[in-house]
């Protein structure tokens, strides 16, 4: 929910459809790219779960739901101007072509990204969207969809992290509550 | 921020729609219910499910709906971004990232419109080879996903 295409472009690059005669990816920029996705993963828990990751070193994560809170919308814009800084500092002229367009798709996403999180603060991060809830925004909206079409149930441990799930669901909306709560009042 | 007055109603609707059920029949706790029966878990996981729903997720529904009952309070039918601090600003950079492109609001604004256009002609011939010739585009197409030829 909270990865954008550019998390999306550096997981396609794990899997690169490769044609005969391209060199071989940038090892820098394919190290940059899975640092970006892991970053994500880390702040989205419920990405975790959709993208099936949530197993491993990850398994907690199914325990857990995203933080809708202030503090963590901003550390997603954090985490993005960071990308985007770590992004630049890489020199496009050494790339592939190949390479060069994934990084133009990640740095694009990025900077737009970037430059609406420092235009306005409305209660998400990212452009688009300016309601953090609305009829189409907020927990009540996403989170049952979640839990019903993504959270998968195949063992005793997946119906424990459900019932974890749940209960995190009133956690989130507490923290939606109070941190949102003077921000969705403003006018 | 706030959202103008309909996208609240309309919030404030489906939210009582998910508190509609009781906390035993609701989707919350029957998704993982009957998913946990086809795989054969032991366990109370109705009673536990339910449990939640009931004495943790509704009552945050319901702080959740008297806030949206006070922003109603301060709302506008205004929906335009223009109305937001350095709203305009936002409203591009937002197209931008949609669009891929730097058109202007106003210029993607027309392309919308001539889309329609050109959608409803195709439409409308499509809708008349179905012997559908009366009332505008949208009526027809409201008839057919009643019609139960198509359900």
């Amino acid at each position: 929910m909270m990865i954008g295409t550019a998390a999306l472009a550096a997981a396609g690059l794990r899997a690169p459809q490769a044609c005969a005669g391209d060199p071989p990816p940038s090892p820098a920029l394919s190290g940059l790219f899975d640092q970006f996705m892991k970053e994500r993963l880390d702040l989205s828990p419920m990405d975790a779960t959709s993208y099936g990751l949530d197993t491993g070193a990850r398994a907690h994560q199914k325990h857990e739901v995203d933080d809708g809170s202030l503090a963590g919308n901003q550390a997603q814009k954090i985490v993005t101007a960071s990308q985007l800084t770590r992004l630049k500092a890489l020199d496009r002229s050494t790339l592939s072509k190949a390479d060069a367009t994934s990084y133009d798709v990640v740095l694009y996403d990025l900077s737009t990204s970037d430059a609406a999180n420092r235009l306005c603060d409305y209660g998400l991060p990212g452009g688009g969207d300016p309601y953090a809830l609305s009829q189409l925004n907020g927990s009540y909206q996403y989170l049952p969809r979640f839990l019903g079409n993504q959270h998968t149930i195949d063992s005793a441990a997946d119906a424990e992290a459900y019932l974890d799930r749940l209960n995190g669901f009133d956690n989130c909306w507490i923290r939606n509550l109070r941190s949102h709560g003077t921000m969705l009042l403003r006018v | 921020v706030i959202p103008p007055d309909f996208s609240l109603a309309a919030a404030l609707a489906q939210m009582q729609l998910l508190l509609a059920p009781a906390a035993d029949k609701g989707s919350l706790t029957q998704s993982l219910v009957t998913r946990a029966q086809d795989k054969h878990l032991p366990g109370d996981y109705a009673g536990r499910a339910s449990g939640i729903v009931r004495d943790r997720v509704y009552p945050a529904l319901e702080r959740q709906m008297s806030l949206v009952a006070e922003m109603q309070k301060h709302a506008t039918h205004d929906a335009g971004v223009w109305r937001l601090p350095n709203g305009e600003a936002f409203y591009q950079a937002s197209l931008k990232i949609r669009t891929t492109t730097s058109e202007s609001a106003e210029r993607i604004h027309r392309l919308g419109l001539d889309l329609i256009k050109q959608h409803e002609g195709t439409l409308d011939t499509l809708l008349r080879k179905q012997g559908m010739m009366q009332g505008t585009v949208g009526a027809r197409l409201a008839a057919m996903f009643k019609d139960p030829k198509y359900i």
